[in-house]
């Protein structure tokens, strides 16, 4: 198949996602990524240089945007909560995914540690709709629940750049200049945005980019990660973000419209059916595995620090999606995972976003309170749900 | 017979409808309306502002709908309160309805396709399905 007509499929099917998206009210990601599988498994569509840059761009961009939508006031507030839940959230599905990948499908050692990374993941996108939903996104339950997500996170980015980073020179120039970088944005971003927002030729978004590019060149020249630096730069500047709404939205937009579906179309085109097909014991069992140790690792917390929803909490904390399907890629692109490796992981990420969240909603969501009654633990000072939504 | 009416808002012609009949018996009845719009979010987000976008974008497309449902109200003296939530839109109606104590729900038919409402189920029928009290469908 010709370039051209390639990049014309990945086109349609773009658009069709979309489209698809908005009529059945599915998140985007889900789609594309199956968009990606029927054409990579039946219509023969594979990747092109252009589609890895960009999709490989697209995975910084979701990781900086999930490190701007940190809310560092309830995080702060919640600090104790929130790194205990979250920090166990990560740790014991991580040594769990590990070992089973190790011991059990005895996959090598590099391999289980990209397993580990990607089924210990928490999907802050799919628990934040819920407790909006819910109306629990205002209360204190939903603030620590977050808190803990945002914990996961970004111990997920640590983990990736920590365990996988070449130790050399170019390291320590890799970390010396993301910190300075990082340190400095909050310092020149606020000018920035102020001098030069409203304009169509959008100066701060390049300037987001620039910043981008600097994480993946120096990531690449030190045979590191720009995963950490991206999720730091987003979480120093997301009290700037807040303060910026309209940036924020383009910034959305340009991710939606091209990088986001370029990175989780490719996903899609790298996962083989076949694979899945032949996998089918291993990949019940680290989804098994996963939910297991996110069970050990989040109840016991849950149980303390959010008693009336225990259950419901760790179920939420149980999702996964855009943290574990970056890892998997990250694995697959530097060659520490096969195909076949990949399509498990991804789809045991993919059901992991979808299982637990059904269960939870199912039989264990807590009662929607509208106007006239507030949750115990409301939040009074934000607007929500639990003081009336109804607008 | 009936004191608090709720209606299922959204752009189509439809709920227009729906509102339109639902207000017809307020004032017959004397009754108070509630008119509720359900954002659907979507499911299983990759990343929070793709769920906040979907948010901001229910309600402003639902404003002026809303706006020019409460006009109508305020010219025929029904008591008449808007609200917009986040979640699905029948299960979103059934849980007020219970919780608020409506006597009366009043939801449009659209007459979806046969794929849509295989896939997503209708509105209409759920409401009347699970609804904790009476339903009337506008055709």
């Amino acid at each position: 198949m010709s370039e051209s007509l390639a990049t014309l499929i990945f086109a349609v099917l773009v658009v069709a996602a979309s489209l698809i998206s908005v009529e059945l009210a599915i998140s985007i990601s889900i789609i594309e990524i199956v968009a990606g599988v029927i054409g990579g498994n039946f219509l023969g569509l594979h990747t092109v240089p252009w589609l890895e840059f960009l999709a490989s761009l697209g995975s910084i961009v979701l990781t900086f945007l999930a490190g701007a939508e940190v809310d560092t006031d309830s995080m702060r507030k919640k600090l104790k909560e929130s790194l205990l839940i979250g920090g166990f959230s990560l740790m014991v599905p991580f040594i769990g995914a590990w070992a089973f990948a190790y011991y059990v499908v005895h996959w090598s050692l590099r391999a289980s540690l990209i397993a580990g990374i990607a089924l210990s993941t928490t999907s802050l996108a799919v628990v934040y709709a819920v407790l909006v939903e819910t109306g629990l996104n205002t209360t204190a339950i939903g603030q620590i629940i977050m808190a803990s997500c945002f914990v996961t996170d970004f111990g997920t980015a640590l983990a990736l750049n920590v365990i996988f980073s070449e130790l050399s020179w170019k390291t320590l120039l890799f970390v010396v200049l993301s910190a300075l970088a990082i340190y400095l944005a909050p310092k020149v971003t606020p000018w920035l945005f102020k001098r030069y927002s409203e304009r169509v030729v959008e100066p701060e978004i390049k300037f987001i980019f620039l910043s981008l590019f600097f994480f993946m060149f120096l990531g690449a020249f030190s045979g590191s990660h720009a995963v950490l630096p991206a999720f730091i730069f987003g979480l120093v500047l997301s009290p700037i973000f807040n303060r910026h709404p309209v940036v924020q939205r383009k910034l959305r937009i340009v991710a939606f419209a091209i990088l986001t579906p370029a990175f989780f179309i490719k996903a899609g085109f790298s996962v083989s059916l076949r694979d899945i097909y032949l996998s089918l014991a291993p990949l019940v069992g680290f989804l098994v595995v996963k939910l297991v140790a996110k069970g050990i690792g989040v109840y016991p917390y849950a149980r303390r620090y959010v008693p009336q929803d225990a259950t419901f909490t760790t179920l939420l904390m149980s999702t996964g999606l855009t943290f574990g399907t970056i890892s998997s890629t990250y694995g697959l692109s530097a060659g520490i995972i096969n195909r076949g490796q990949f399509s498990v992981l991804v789809t045991v990420v993919l059901l992991s976003a979808v299982l637990p969240t059904f269960v939870a909603q199912r039989w264990f969501q807590p009662k929607v309170v509208f106007n006239g009654g507030l949750r115990p633990g409301a939040v009074t000072d934000e607007s929500g749900r639990g003081k009336g939504e109804g607008e | 017979m009936f004191k608090r009416i709720l209606v299922g808002m959204d752009t189509s012609e439809a709920a227009g409808r729906a509102f339109d009949v639902a207000l017809d018996l307020a004032e017959k009845y004397g009754a108070e309306m509630r008119a509720l719009f359900a954002v659907a979010l979507p499911e299983y987000g990759a990343t929070v502002g793709e769920v906040e976008e979907v948010r901001n974008e229910g309600r402003k497309i639902i404003a002026p709908v809303l706006e020019q449902a409460m006009a109508k109200a305020r010219r025929k003296n029904v008591p008449c309160e808007a609200r917009v939530y986040p979640g699905h839109p029948a299960e979103t109606l059934i849980n007020y309805a219970a919780q608020e104590q409506c006597d009366l729900v009043v939801v449009g038919r659209r007459g979806s396709s046969p794929a849509k409402r295989f896939l997503l189920g209708s509105v209409s029928t759920r409401v009347t399905q699970y609804a904790p009290c009476h339903v009337l469908v506008v055709k």
